[in-house]
């Protein structure tokens, strides 16, 4: 694979992949403190 | 009328997922991507994202929660009940829409039944085979019907037993088949050629002005922004309930998703084909835009070791993405229907005969249903626009503060507002000049003509003309308690 190819999926990757986790991390962090203070 | 809720944000997500994953983005986005030198369109793909799709779900998200109301009640309350017709010129584009997207379902539950018997990959000519099938008239009427039935057998049971209990299992049933299938197709000998392909960046290629429009083209269609089908499922979020957050996660959902299925599509292809076969063949929209997906992809199947039980997967996850973005349409007309005062039955009773029937022309018909493809594909434009337009009626700074902001896990800055003001409008404006631009020809005023500007006009000018006439019933009849 080639070095531009491999820098373009690295950062495609990381902000449309990256983005999702992100987000998916941030509700889950916020959907279990909401359970805990039982909102 | 009892409000049902999704039973929680999860329920929510994975259903509005489930919209915005469809057919476009296993079917189109690989093809436009090759199309437009892979690498280069990635670029403005990712940052229309950031411009079109994210905001306008947001939008939606606000407007759905706020409002409780279908498209037409939402615009009637929010925006005033003269602004009814707008509000149901977004829900006619979305139920045009629908009524030829059971006959795409349809085809997709053909090819995964012909895979699932092992017939698909036994065909040696599959162009004649997909020509035949769509020529019988009683083939694609037949799988019309049988996936219309199955998608309101759906939405009759309701919001939770019905819509987001089949997204809880449709949903992630379709990306592991996804993820599994990109698993293989990245593991085949010589798929590296397909992902430099598809990554490889050509920056020349971005003063292209086609290549931005393709690519914010390709946001307005498979991410489900501005269609009104996410408002139609936010009236079901509970109140405590985040936007900006959410719409985030669908959006980056939606498009990892179109990244999972080219990545497949690319490195089967040129796994198994010569480079410059592999990049002609992505390419070629073929019949009715279907080369590569119902001509091409069999074919590669066939030549692969374990190519039976991949093609089943294929068509199996192209099914389930067509049916989850389908019953999000039979729920937008149901809804609408229902603010009408028609109880949930009597809505879902005349959405399935409008569909059966409506969809009849498209099943029998490759001209007319590239005729309603390209007319109602168009229209989404304005639907995105009429969304935008609600917003900044209602004061986009007070839009954002009070139905964005107001539970937010983040809270949405003033970008916010002038994405909506003028970055949203401008896109509508260029993109629907661009693409009457492609088709204008000698008889563009003929109404009569398959993908022009004439039929464009003529269809949303009568649908429009309609809807102003009964503007005052549809807004008195859904805001009457």
């Amino acid at each position: 694979m080639s070095g531009s190819a491999l820098l373009m999926m690295i950062v495609i990757l990381s902000v449309v992949w990256g983005g999702f986790f992100l987000t998916l991390a941030t509700a889950l962090r916020r959907e279990k403190k909401r359970q805990q203070s039982g909102d | 009328m009892k409000q049902e809720h999704f039973t929680s944000r999860w329920g929510l997500i994975i259903s509005v997922v489930g919209i915005a994953v469809g057919t476009g983005n296993i079917w189109r986005f690989p093809r436009i991507a090759a199309a437009n030198g892979g690498g280069a369109f990635l670029i403005p793909w990712v940052i229309f994202l950031f411009v079109w799709s994210i905001p306008l779900i947001m939008a939606e998200f606000a407007i759905g929660k706020k409002a409780r109301y279908g498209v037409v009640g939402a615009f009637a309350s929010l925006m005033g009940p003269r602004f009814a017709w707008m509000g149901a010129f977004v829900g006619l584009v979305a139920v045009a829409i629908m009524f030829y997207y059971s006959v795409v379902a349809g085809w997709c539950l053909r090819y995964f039944s012909s895979a699932a018997t092992g017939q698909l990959l036994g065909i040696e000519d599959h162009e004649a085979f997909w020509e035949t099938f769509i020529g019988s008239g009683w083939q694609p009427v037949l799988f019309h019907f049988l996936a219309t039935t199955a998608g309101i057998l759906i939405v009759q049971r309701g919001v939770v037993k019905g819509i987001e209990k089949a997204n809880r299992i449709l949903v992630p049933t379709l990306l592991v088949l996804i993820i599994v299938s990109a698993i293989r197709a990245i593991s085949l000998p010589g798929a590296i050629n397909g992902l430099n392909f598809l990554f490889t960046p050509d920056f020349g290629a971005l003063t292209d002005v086609s290549l931005w429009l393709q690519a914010l083209t390709q946001n307005a269609w498979d991410t489900g922004a501005g269609w009104g089908l996410i408002l139609t499922y936010a009236i079901y979020m509970r109140k405590q309930e985040d936007v900006p957050l959410n719409a985030a996660m669908i959006g980056f959902g939606n498009n990892s998703v179109s990244l999972l299925a080219a990545i497949t599509v690319f490195c089967t292809v040129f796994a198994l084909l010569p480079a410059g076969e592999a990049i002609q063949i992505i390419q070629t929209p073929g019949p009715a835009n279907t080369g590569l997906t119902f001509i091409w992809i069999p074919q590669l199947f066939a030549q692969m070791p374990g190519g039976y039980l991949f093609a089943g997967f294929f068509f199996l996850a192209l099914t389930f993405a067509a049916l989850s973005s389908l019953i999000s349409m039979f729920e937008l007309a149901t809804r609408i229907l229902m603010d009408l005062k028609l109880t949930r039955t009597q809505a879902i009773r005349l959405v399935y005969l409008a569909t059966l029937l409506f969809g009849l022309p498209s099943a029998l018909s490759v001209d007319f249903f590239l005729n309603q493809d390209w007319t109602w594909g168009v229209a989404l434009m304005l639907s995105g626009l009429f969304v935008a337009l609600l917003a900044i009626r209602f004061g986009v700074t007070r839009f954002r503060q009070d139905l964005i902001n107001d539970t937010g896990d983040i809270q949405v800055g003033r970008w916010y507002d002038l994405l909506i003001k003028y970055a949203i409008p401008v896109q509508v404006v260029v993109l629907v000049s661009w693409w009457f631009s492609q088709v204008a020809g000698a008889d563009w005023w003929n109404p009569f003509r398959q993908a022009n500007i004439g039929t464009c006009l003529f269809q949303w000018g009568l649908a429009i003309a309609v809807l102003l006439v009964f503007n005052r019933f549809l807004s008195e009849r859904t805001l009457r308690s």
